[in-house]
Formats: structure tokens, C-alpha cells, sequence
């Protein structure tokens, strides 16, 4: 019995594909998750950007745990929402994009945090603003999460034959 | 003239056709409106935890110059979501979750006059380290709340027709 298969036997994935509620909820969950994730390490990019200078940069690092809630939240719901179709999402090609971009956005984020400009962040001015490689990861992350989000979207119009 | 009258009539516009007659244009706005989603939801999350006491290392008005932001992911969503209920009007004007998802945008607008009135001109002169108010934990967890709301009724709309 292959992966697939054995993962759709599963009580969770049963629940998710048969149940009136299941899908809906996780649904639901995995955009407010996205809302405060997506949201709030955009609003991080921006700050080291240079954007809202008027926040403390020390400040910046009670962001991490909210991030961490939106990004817990999307992965145990994504998780439920994957289940309910096991074998077919792995065929979409968004599906696919989409993984990979997140998996590469929340490396990003720990690069961020690995930056000169974070791990000495309790003595950097108020008015700091990210080093060229901090700058650098956030660009990228930019465009990262907005392309994740315009993938999951796309994963709903792909047919998968 | 009632209200089917009224959706008949906005069903026959030009504006009705093309969002309903391309093919990418229900997916791109739908994009656009997660976008939208996660700058208004991330960025009032945000100053709403500030707001119930978290992170009081940064000083409210200064975290406060994020909200600009959320009410550009507002302005987005309004024009994308105006746009859906042109396409398909028969389809949002009658549904549950769609009722329940503007009902929920009102209070929000209602608690937004009681934070710009009451909780906005004290919380302007809270810096780092400073406690918040009763009134402003309340206006900052309602805030959060019926937004969650807003994303639940939204999401829930395919599911209750």
C-alpha cells in the first residue's frame, strides 16, 4: 500500500473528507493563520526596509512569536486541509509551488533572525534599519509570500486529471 | 422596485459581465482580496495586541504608523469585494455567512469610532513600557474578534448556499 493511500486511510483524513464541518473550519483557520503570518512578516520586511522607521527596532523582536501563532495555526490546518485529498493535491502543480514557497519563506524568516542586525537587536538604535543582508531577505520574502498566497490561491482552479 | 429588482439591475451591467465573462478575473481579485487580508488583518493585529498589553516596549504611536497599511488592505478588499457582488449578486445578497460577514464589518467600524474617540487620543501618549487601559484591552480584543469574524463569514459564503 503506498503513501498516499495509507495516509488516506487515516481516521484524520476520513473525518476531513467526509465530514459536513471539517473542511470549512480548516478552511477558515488557514486564513486567519494566513492573515496574521503573512501579514505581520510583510509588516517586518517593510520595517527593515526602512518603512514605519518610527518603531524601535529592539521592539521588532516581539514579532517573531506572533509569526510563530500564524505560521502553528496554518500548519496544523493546512495539514487537515491536505488530508482531505491526499492524492490528488500532490498532483497540483500550485499545490507544489506553494509548499515550496513557504518552506522557503520560513527559512528566510530564520535568516532574518541569524542577521547581524537581529542577533545584536537589544543594542541597535530605535531608529535602525536592517544591514544589506537583512535588506536583502526581505525583498526577497516579499515577494516569496505574496507568490505562496497567489499560488494557494491558483491551487483551487488547477484540475488535476 | 425591491431588491431583486435591484440585483436584476446589477446583474445586467457591463461591470457584471466582465467580471463574470474572463476567466482570471475571479481568481486574480481573489488573490488581490488575500493580499488585502493579511494587510488589514496583520498590520490591526498588531497594533490591537499593543492595544491589550503586549509588547509594551514599543511605544503605541509609533507602532500605530502600521494601521495606513491596513487601511490600504481594507481599500483593496472593498474594491474586489464590491466587484464580486457586482458579478454575482443574486448569489452574496441573500447568503448567511455574506450577512454575517458585513454585520461584522460594521461593528468593526463601530468599534473603530470608540477607539478613534476614546481609546486613540490616550494611547497616542503611551511610550515604551507603559500599561494600557481597560477600555483599550476591550476596543483592542473586539478589534481582533470581529475580525476573525469577518474572514470566517467570508470564507463560510460556498459553504452556506
Amino acid at each position: 500500500m503506498g503513501v498516499l493511500e495509507a495516509l488516506s486511510n487515516t481516521a484524520l483524513s476520513r473525518y476531513m473528507a467526509e465530514s459536513l464541518w471539517g473542511y470549512p473550519i480548516a478552511l477558515t483557520l488557514h486564513a486567519i493563520g494566513m492573515g496574521l503570518l503573512v501579514g505581520v512578516v510583510c509588516i517586518l520586511n517593510l520595517r527593515v526596509l526602512g518603512v514605519f522607521r518610527q518603531i524601535p527596532f529592539t521592539g521588532l523582536n516581539k514579532w517573531f512569536p506572533v509569526i510563530l501563532v500564524g505560521f502553528l495555526v496554518n500548519l496544523c490546518s493546512g495539514t487537515m486541509l491536505y488530508l482531505s485529498d491526499p492524492a490528488n493535491l500532490v498532483k497540483n502543480w500550485a499545490f507544489d509551488v506553494k509548499i515550496v514557497l513557504v518552506v522557503i519563506g520560513m527559512i528566510l524568516l530564520l535568516a532574518m533572525r541569524a542577521t547581524p542586525a537581529f542577533k545584536n537587536i537589544s543594542s541597535m538604535p530605535a531608529a535602525a534599519i536592517g544591514g544589506n543582508p537583512s535588506k536583502v531577505i526581505a525583498i526577497v520574502s516579499l515577494i516569496v509570500w505574496l507568490t505562496a498566497i497567489t499560488s494557494g490561491r491558483l491551487t483551487g482552479y488547477v484540475t488535476v486529471y | 422596485m425591491n431588491v431583486q429588482h435591484i440585483l436584476d439591475s446589477i446583474e445586467q451591467t457591463g461591470l457584471s459581465h466582465w467580471v463574470m465573462g474572463h476567466y482570471w478575473v475571479w481568481p486574480t481579485m481573489e488573490t488581490m482580496h488575500f493580499v488585502g487580508l493579511s494587510a488589514l488583518f496583520g498590520g490591526l493585529a498588531l497594533a490591537d495586541l499593543r492595544l491589550i498589553g503586549y509588547m509594551k516596549n514599543i511605544p503605541y504611536k509609533a507602532l500605530s504608523k502600521i494601521i495606513p497599511l491596513a487601511v490600504v488592505g481594507f481599500i483593496i478588499n472593498t474594491i474586489t469585494g464590491v466587484l464580486f457582488f457586482i458579478g454575482n449578486p443574486h448569489r452574496y445578497y441573500p447568503n448567511v455567512a455574506f450577512r454575517f460577514k458585513m454585520l461584522c464589518i460594521l461593528l468593526a467600524g463601530l468599534n473603530l469610532l470608540l477607539y478613534q474617540f476614546v481609546v486613540k487620543p490616550k494611547a497616542d501618549t503611551w511610550g515604551a513600557g507603559d500599561k494600557t487601559t481597560w477600555i483599550a484591552k476591550c476596543v483592542g480584543v473586539a478589534s481582533i474578534l470581529l475580525w476573525i469574524g469577518v474572514i470566517t463569514g467570508g470564507r463560510l459564503i460556498p459553504f452556506l448556499e
